[in-house]
């Protein structure tokens, strides 16, 4: 005997509505986004807190590298060679900004004449690099820049 | 009590939102692993930057031991400028930074072969520094903050060894002929006194690394000639040519034969340094001929060069002049114009060393503090002793041997009242300060 097509389809929906088997499934689709951006966005904060404590290494050495360097002819090259030496930051990004005595060089001969005279004066490198925030096509901190900066007293 | 036994059995067979209380659970879990990650990180970085701003306090600080007889403790007060805290140079943000109670500490090491004498009674200088860092996700797992110490002991000057290359630059015109009372040799003329404060710098270098030269003006007739200033005797002389017929100035170019090895306390009896030094087994050094006058721009210049031509690298360069300072040769025997502005022609050349990165001390003999007494060609008037205070690269590399004398050549090395300790002192404010291990004893 033919049973009518609506009454079959009512049936399917009404076992369907019933049946828990695979829920923990469904629901696990529905969650996975928000588990994904939580463990991406841990691994980009990560990261980029790795940089930033490579920064804060790197610029360390470098006031040291400005603050030996009175006797040199190049202070700048010696000071951003030490800056560039780590290959997990990208030499390009870095904003360099060097003073020696309260003046600002950005060049050997400039950084070179500002030494001269600062003998126990204070030279400082401060180098800010970007930081990317960037989970999933949302950037969390669209301005977020990582800072260093360090202080030495002139040898 | 049936309803809710029924209602417990059903609430056990129930899946449904399995996976949220799931997740509900787990976001403890979460909050634990980004603590590990971020505050983790967070607390290293604040340790790095802590570290960084403690030995550059210690660094700063021990450039300053015993600098200042008028203010001692000038290096803890300079140490806590370059320091992290509130307002200092390294101030760091985010964590709250104190000086440990006790720091900066001066402390008087004995492994480091320098004494503590001295207005600090020191020779090293301890940092210790504490960051109480706040975290961030720590916090749910009940973490408010991390503290952290940071330590730094370095070594002030004369602790560590900056290689040099000297080049002493001598005034041989007959003027050092004169006796001397100054100086700590009794009934020295002044060349002997400069000879013997040649032989003091000798000894502090270390011939393993330092190299040192030796230039006289007026200069030699040719190259030649040089051997006359180290045969140690007294004739033949040198001969010497005037200052416009091209002099040769250089002695002795760098070498470090002067001593044997590091450890050596006597100078090298086969070294024509240390015998132009006048070693005690050589009765005659370097001789003062003179008769052409005193003039000594060109040879600050050839000192220059040949520093920065056979200098070695990653060392400072050195001149050390001594004389009178009183440039007047007659103008027959100068180059086509140079015979006037003689003593600012010496400061020009002196300051063009000090730019290219080297070190010019000067040590006046009896230079005359009368503007209108010596450096006779200069206009504007100048004298001797000012001339050869602004050949100086700054007023600390400037000594005089009538400091305390009466209407005497001013420096403000003071403390330094003779000549041998005067070389002493430049011996040991050669090297630079340096960080140490913090268990140097």
């Amino acid at each position: 005997m033919m049973v009518p097509r609506r009454i079959l389809l009512t049936a399917f929906l009404g076992r369907l509505r019933r049946d828990t088997a695979g829920s923990p499934a469904v629901e696990f689709a529905l969650l996975l986004p928000v588990l994904l951006t939580l463990a991406f966005g841990a691994l980009q904060f990560g990261v980029a807190l790795n940089n930033y404590l490579t920064l804060t290494n790197v610029t360390d050495g470098a006031a040291r590298v400005l603050a030996i360097s009175r006797a040199s002819t190049s202070p700048w090259t010696t000071m951003k060679a030490q800056l560039t030496a780590v290959s997990t930051l990208t030499a390009a990004n870095m904003t360099i900004t060097a003073t020696v005595n309260g003046t600002a060089c950005s060049t050997d001969s400039g950084c070179q004449t500002a030494l001269n005279s600062a003998q126990g004066q204070a030279a400082s490198v401060q180098v800010s690099y970007p930081c990317d925030l960037n989970v999933f096509g949302h950037n969390y901190a669209p301005s977020c820049t990582l800072t260093a900066k360090s202080t030495e007293l002139v040898q | 009590m049936m309803t809710l036994t029924k209602l417990l059995r059903r609430v056990l067979r129930d899946k449904r939102g399995a996976t949220a209380i799931l997740t509900a659970l787990m976001v403890p879990l979460f909050c634990g692993v980004g603590a590990l990650c971020v505050d983790g990180a967070h607390i290293a970085q604040t340790e790095r930057a802590l570290q960084a701003s403690t030995d550059a306090a210690a660094l700063a600080g021990a450039s300053k031991i015993n600098c200042c007889a008028a203010a001692p403790g000038t290096a803890t007060t300079v140490a806590t400028q370059y320091s992290a805290g509130t307002g200092d140079l390294n101030a760091l943000s985010g964590a709250t930074v104190t000086m440990m109670s006790g720091f900066p500490q001066l402390k008087c090491l004995q492994s480091t072969g320098f004494t503590c004498s001295g207005p600090d009674s020191a020779n090293a200088i301890a940092v210790k520094q504490q960051a109480v860092v706040p975290t961030i996700f720590a916090k749910m797992i009940g973490v408010e903050s991390v503290t952290i110490t940071a330590t730094s002991t370095a070594g002030q000057q004369g602790g560590g060894n900056l290689p040099v290359d000297v080049m002493f630059v001598l005034d041989t015109t007959q003027s050092m002929t004169d006796s001397d009372t100054n100086c700590s040799v009794s009934h020295a003329t002044r060349m002997t006194c400069a000879l013997t404060g040649i032989q003091s710098v000798l000894k502090t270098l270390k011939p393993s690394v330092d190299y040192a030269g030796l230039m006289v003006f007026p200069g030699l007739k040719n190259a030649s000639q040089a051997q006359y200033d180290y045969d140690c005797v007294s004739s033949p002389s040198p001969q010497i040519v005037s200052y416009k017929s091209s002099p040769v100035y250089q002695v002795l170019g760098l070498v470090n034969d002067y001593r044997t090895s590091d450890s050596a306390t006597s100078l090298n009896p086969s070294s024509n340094l240390a015998k132009a030094a006048q070693e005690p087994g050589c009765s005659v050094g370097v001789q003062a001929v003179g008769g052409v006058g005193t003039f000594y721009a060109d040879a600050i210049k050839a000192a220059q060069s040949a520093l920065a031509t056979n200098g070695h690298p990653g060392t400072q360069k050195v001149i050390i002049l001594l004389g009178d300072g009183d440039a007047s040769a007659s103008s027959s025997n100068m180059p086509t114009g140079e015979a006037t502005n003689q003593c600012h022609q010496a400061i020009t050349a002196a300051n063009a060393a000090t730019s290219a990165g080297m070190w010019v001390y000067s040590i006046a003999y009896g230079a005359s503090t009368s503007s209108t007494g010596s450096c006779s060609t200069d206009s504007p008037h100048i004298s001797a002793c000012s001339t050869l205070q602004q050949i100086a690269s700054n007023s600390t590399m400037f000594y005089s041997d009538t400091e305390g004398v009466s209407g005497g050549c001013a420096s403000s090395n003071s403390s330094v009242s003779e000549l041998v300790a005067i070389f002493n002192s430049i011996g040991e404010s050669l090297s630079g300060p340096r960080l140490l291990l913090d268990t140097t004893s």
